[in-house]
């Protein structure tokens, strides 16, 4: 990174009171939660309880019908490239190459070409993706779509990094794999990250906090850090408090 | 894809690897042509038909020779339509026509369908006015053409013009109205004023059904010059044509049917190739 100047501080992300419905429909009914600046807050919560209803209003797609959402105690109005959202099938673009995907942030900003440049090897070389450059989008595998998918993200140094179940469409051992890497990643280069999943192993791997939501209309209804250290690689499944604590947190999930 | 890059690419999954076909089955296509030539000949030279009806290929080809490489002896008649040694005149006549009305039916469409594709209150406003325009026969306007612009060459462009226009019109659209939300969102989020989205995201995700529109565009550009080329025009392959009609030479008339088969074909390969680069990403 040293070409890039010194690091980007992690955002202070706030949700407060957000309220989100479709016509009659209320998905979101007063969510509060915070991603702490540099921490990864991992929300957790049963299958279509509003988890990416949340992620789309804080990523500025979707305005909450109330309440607000501040980085840095800025309001969010819309979308922003200070906040990189992945989305589980990923946002790269089929019609250019891995190069021009991750060049595409940077571009869009107005950045020179040789800015430009050293931006794409450096996230190329943090996602393991250099010497496929050339490669189009579905030439490349699953695992290797999605690290790509969060280098685009990363070319922009966004302080926020929104992630919706980015790993959900990959088989189990690609998606442990992802998991180490994220940490690894998130460790070399600490951003403010929002992950939202409703995989438990995936939040309590990956979270040093979590939010539990309750079932549709979603409102957050309990919290807790986790308690295990920043260096969690695989080993840490086979820990007993690991496993006593995923199947305390799927209970608690379950129940809503 | 090209087999090459999938070395490179270790781990990638192998989409789009398709068995290939061996290398004769591509020349099957020629063999059609030259059983029909065969055929062709055979028949005209048992004399089942006058010359008038059906002249032998061997006196097509003389013409056709003649046609671009005869002797025009530099003698031109008020009225008349030359053949001989004119070949490329007549040619280079029709491409421009073609290519007039063609670019600026794809200027025309291109705009009006990315205004259609990306705002609803263009479509609501224009879309029931143009399908509806749309649905008349082309040829239809041919009268009021003459009307506005006269015999020659203002009503054949602007014919050919009508022609390439709703091909490129309806591509451009439909497929910007198709474009994936998430692109448009991903775009946006890394960073994309609204003001390019059309450059960025639009254009490049539409451009494989655009393509479909260009060749379709193209093709029916090609067919159309030669209506139009039939009242009035003095160059041009179809204004050479009548004029052989006219004349009862029914050999130079099929002379004018082979440019058009393979010229529309060369512009057709032409547009392809030169797309190609652009379009790759979607191939199955």
């Amino acid at each position: 990174m040293g070409a890039l100047g010194g690091r980007v501080r992690g955002g202070d992300l706030v949700a407060d009171g957000v309220e989100k419905s479709f016509g009659d429909l209320l998905v979101l009914d007063g969510v509060s939660l915070e991603a702490r600046p540099d921490e990864v807050l991992a929300v957790l919560g049963p299958s279509g309880c509003g988890k990416s209803t949340l992620l789309r209003v804080l990523a500025g797609f979707e305005a909450a019908s109330a309440g607000r959402v501040l980085l840095d105690g800025r309001p969010v109005t819309g979308p922003s490239p200070e906040r990189g959202m992945v989305a589980q099938a990923g946002g790269l673009f089929p019609w250019l190459t891995l190069r021009d995907n991750l060049a595409f942030g940077p571009r869009a900003q107005g950045r020179s070409a040789d800015d430009v440049r050293a931006v794409v090897e450096d996230v190329l070389a943090a996602t393991g993706l250099t010497g496929f450059e050339q490669a189009l989008p579905r030439q490349l595998s699953g695992g290797m779509r999605q690290r790509a998918a969060i280098a685009q993200v990363l070319a922009n140094r966004p302080p926020v990094l929104l992630l919706d179940e980015p790993f959900g469409a990959l088989d189990a051992q690609t998606r442990l794999r992802m998991h180490e890497w994220l940490r690894a990643l998130l460790a070399e280069r600490p951003t403010t990250t929002l992950l939202v999943t409703h995989d438990v192993e995936e939040a309590l791997l990956l979270g040093d906090r979590l939010a539990l939501l309750s079932h549709r209309p979603a409102s957050v209804v309990d919290e807790l850090l986790v308690p295990f250290g920043a260096e969690r690689g695989r080993a840490v499944l086979a820990d007993p408090d690991f496993v006593k604590l995923k199947a305390e947190v799927l209970e608690r999930v379950l129940a809503g | 894809m090209p087999a090459a890059l999938l070395e490179e690419v270790p781990g990638a999954a192998p989409a789009g690897r398709r068995r290939r076909r061996p290398r004769y089955r591509r020349l099957l296509g020629l063999a059609v042509p030259v059983v029909l030539l065969v055929g062709w000949q055979l028949v005209a030279a048992a004399g089942v038909f006058s010359p008038r009806l059906l002249p032998a290929p061997t006196v097509v080809g003389e013409q056709l020779v003649a046609f671009f490489a005869g002797d025009d002896g530099g003698l031109r008649l008020a009225g008349v339509v030359p053949f001989t040694g004119t070949g490329w005149e007549h040619l280079a006549a029709s491409l421009q026509r073609a290519a007039v009305s063609w670019v600026a039916a794809v200027v025309v469409g291109t705009v009006v369908g990315l205004a259609l594709g990306l705002s609803s209150l263009a479509r609501d406003l224009l879309d029931p006015v143009l399908n509806a325009l749309r649905a008349v026969p082309l040829f239809a306007w041919l009268p009021l053409a003459l009307v506005w612009f006269g015999i020659g060459e203002g009503s054949a462009r602007a014919i050919i013009f009508v022609g390439a226009l709703w091909p490129v019109l309806v591509a451009v659209g439909d497929a910007t109205a198709r474009v994936p939300r998430a692109h448009v969102e991903t775009a946006r989020m890394l960073g994309t004023p609204r003001r390019w989205l059309w450059r960025r995201v639009y254009l490049p995700s539409a451009l494989p059904e655009v393509v479909t529109g260009l060749r379709l565009s193209l093709t029916l550009a090609w067919t159309v010059v030669i209506v139009a080329e039939l009242s009035g025009a003095s160059l041009g392959v179809g204004a050479m044509m009548n004029a052989a009609r006219e004349s009862g030479r029914t050999d130079q008339v099929i002379v004018g049917i082979l440019v058009f088969a393979v010229v529309g074909l060369l512009a057709d390969l032409l547009l392809r190739a030169a797309s190609r680069p652009w379009v790759r990403w979607a191939d199955a």
